[in-house]
């Protein structure tokens, strides 16, 4: 199945409860106002995303935050139409109960629905749920939770799944995925490891990874491309009308920050996490393809990886990645809301009227 | 006896599809009106009751989101939502249900089932036994209740959940910090669980003389107890008795014998002593209101409380004075049901409550 509509897709990370202007994503899972919805406040921020025509909002899971699968019945409020990208992992729950959950949100509220698949990338934070196994065998699980949630979206039921982690006998699940966006909900597999890869192959629609230069990148991605699977991109955006006003924001915003760098680092040293150490060996240079600055990882951690330019030199970029194959890009900035506003207004029009006038990509011949 | 007023809860399981427990269970759809479903809690809501039990099964939509959707559209209603452990980690559900009461309030209850049809069950990867699942649910209420009290540094070792300086920060949204929470079962051993972890069991009706044994350890733990029962109340003794006999007739051509399959597919207890009841006697009245004849169609859930709106009432003060302190109905059809009891058999309970006050005092 080969993505037959061209454009890129833009989806924005949710903005928490007390970050309305906070510059640092400091707060990320410790504030105590991160685990309490402002649906308000939170709800307006979807709207002006969908206003500004950004697909869907990305909404994390840990165990600082409010739980993702519930959010989207009190956001779509605000704005109907908005997608939802939902993070899940695979040891919270029954996968025929996740299954559930998504299908009756599917009847519940019109947006797409994207479900955004993490392995989990903190022990520490992964054994408050019970879960104690190592990053493949995590992997492994996914798998298996995987394979029966797509039995059951297929509708390939009764379901017999007798496997290592997840054990399902005649299963049957009489509640539909009923959305206008397809059978069955879209499926980012996230993480940089082979496994991630592996997983993306056999079940997701789209791979999702941490921001990186796109020198490399058409190599690593066309296997999957080649199977009709997109490949997605997470970046920051710090974008300005002149590239001088935007490097400037980029270093007020690191000397900002930098207080958070030693917490940061320690964290990712604390994680089992593939990409998060490649993206920190990344930090080593400032600027490993232009555009691409490193500057905030480690104060901001691993999705500190940003786009820093003007818009014109943004949307350009953006179009050197299309090239090599990226079409969904899960973006943040700091703050959210200012940024998603810039890039919505100023960048997001430059590049479609760039796709517009480029030549049929070869990757889709 | 606590003498508080009697509290009334009802089911949704049904909305819009009143007659769906005949039918085959393996073809009913899980998509279920959400206009319907809207209209019974707003009909709730206007008739004294306190919430809706949101049931949990493969032919049913998620309680938990159902509840925060309609909660969403209506105002003082709450929600007492299906759990069954073996399904969810104790933290995600707890990071659930906490999220969920900041999405609607503090209107949410949970009832806390342990499954009563294994097939079924491994549809969801649940393939332990009753005794398992019993001793599964105690912990599964530990742990949960270790994260409703202290939010975190939370380290727990049992035989089917571990948790090492887990966490969960979002808090539940009310004075307690935790929901209210049912516990259904029929068992002695889910009475003895209420009064260690629970507020309220949830238990078939039967005489009021076998009931006040069975639920003496809830209550003398300082709990609560509840019946989970069918009611069709008319302003007659004589409507009510013949809308017993209409509801028959829907199954009419459908005999018996295909729901003695029912008995196969439980393995609760507190089912089958029902079914047996319903299927082995003749005249299907326990006691003077106690009614089991749509039992062998409907399954155990259809046992009723049948008669006049006096007579309900008194069936229900009856019961008060044993010790019972909540009921939680299924009627047929039920928005009409809830109007008879909320117009007709509720202002006699509170009248006789009254009464029974002043003459105590």
């Amino acid at each position: 199945m080969k993505n037959k509509d061209s454009s890129i897709h833009f989806h924005w990370r949710l903005i928490q409860s007390g970050e309305e202007n906070m510059i640092t994503a400091t707060s990320q899972n410790d504030g105590a106002k991160a685990a309490l919805p402002d649906i308000e406040q939170q709800g307006e921020f979807c709207k002006i995303a969908q206003e500004l025509g950004i697909e869907s909002v990305l909404i994390d899971i840990n165990y600082g935050k409010p739980d993702p699968m519930l959010l989207p019945l009190a956001l779509a409020k605000y704005a109907p139409n908005m997608g939802y990208i939902i993070a899940i992992r695979s040891g919270l729950l029954s996968p025929t109960l996740f299954a559930q959950q998504i299908n009756t949100l599917s009847t519940l509220i019109k947006g797409k629905i994207f479900i955004n698949i993490v392995a989990g990338y903190n022990p520490a934070e992964l054994k408050t749920y019970g879960d104690f196994l190592d990053h493949n065998e995590r992997y492994a699980r996914t798998g298996e939770f995987l394979d029966i949630c797509t039995r059951f979206w297929a509708k390939k039921t009764p379901v017999n799944v007798d496997g290592n982690y997840f054990k399902i006998e005649e299963g049957l699940l009489n509640t539909p995925f009923v959305s206008e966006h397809g059978e069955r909900p879209f499926l980012f597999i996230s993480g940089g490891s082979q496994p991630a890869i592996d997983l993306s192959e056999a079940y997701g629609d789209c791979w999702m990874q941490l921001g990186e230069p796109p020198e490399k990148l058409h190599a690593k991605l066309s296997p999957l491309l080649e199977m009709g699977k997109s490949a997605g991109l997470r970046f920051g955006v710090i974008c300005r009308e002149t590239a001088e006003e935007a490097l400037a924001a980029a270093f007020q915003l690191k000397e900002s920050t930098e207080q958070d760098e030693q917490r940061q680092t320690s964290l990712v040293l604390k994680s089992d996490s593939y990409s998060l150490r490649e993206n920190l060996l990344l930090a080593d240079q400032d600027w490993p393809s232009s555009r691409v600055w490193t500057g905030l990882i480690k104060s901001v951690g691993p999705t500190g990886i940003a786009l820093v330019g003007s818009y014109e030199e943004i949307a350009l970029k953006i179009m050197e990645f299309k090239k090599a194959g990226v079409s969904h890009f899960i973006l943040s900035g700091w703050p959210k809301l200012e940024e998603m506003k810039r890039f919505g207004t100023h960048v997001l029009p430059l590049v479609r009227k760039m796709e517009a006038q480029e030549e049929p990509a070869d990757y889709l011949a | 006896m606590k003498n508080i007023p009697l509290r009334f809860h009802w089911t949704l399981s049904q909305a819009g599809d009143n007659l769906r427990a005949s039918g085959e269970f393996k073809n009913l759809t899980g998509l279920l009106s959400f206009g319907e479903q809207l209209k019974l809690c707003k009909t709730a809501e206007e008739n004294g009751i306190d919430s809706v039990l949101m049931a949990i099964g493969f032919t049913r939509p998620d309680p938990l989101l159902l509840a925060v959707a309609l909660g969403q559209e209506t105002k003082r209603i709450k929600f007492l939502v299906a759990v069954r452990s073996g399904l969810i980690t104790p933290a995600y559900f707890v990071q659930q249900m906490n999220t969920a009461s900041h999405l609607i309030g503090d209107r949410l209850y949970i009832n806390v089932v342990s499954g009563h049809t294994p097939s079924e069950l491994k549809y969801y990867g649940d393939f332990k036994n009753k005794e398992e699942r019993n001793e599964r649910t105690k912990e599964f209420l530990e742990v949960c209740h270790t994260f409703w009290k202290n939010g975190n540094g939370i380290d727990y070792d049992g035989a089917y959940y571990q948790v090492e300086n887990g966490a969960i920060h979002t808090p539940f949204n009310s004075e307690k910090r935790r929901p209210t929470i049912y516990i259904s079962g029929n068992s002695e051993r889910a009475a003895h669980l209420v009064a260690e972890h629970g507020d309220c069991l949830w238990r078939f009706p039967d005489t009021p003389e076998i009931l006040s044994e069975k639920i003496s350890p809830a209550i003398e733990g300082g709990k609560e107890a509840g019946l989970l029962t069918s009611i069709i109340a008319r302003p007659t003794q004589e409507e009510a008795e013949k809308a017993a006999q209409e509801l028959l007739l829907n199954f009419v051509g459908n005999t018996k014998e295909v729901h003695q399959g029912f008995n196969e597919r439980y393995d609760s207890e507190g089912f089958r002593e029902i079914l047996n009841n319903a299927f082995k006697n003749d005249s299907h009245w326990l006691t003077p209101y106690l009614w089991n004849g749509a039992v062998p169609y409907l399954g155990a859930p259809a046992i009723a409380i049948v008669g006049s709106y006096e007579n309900v009432a008194n069936a229900l003060m009856e019961y008060k004075s044993i010790g019972i302190t909540q009921f939680l109905f299924i009627g047929w059809p039920d928005i009409e049901e809830i109007v008879h009891f909320g117009k007709g058999v509720l202002p006699l309970v509170r009248e006789k409550e009254v009464e029974q006050m002043v003459s105590i005092s």
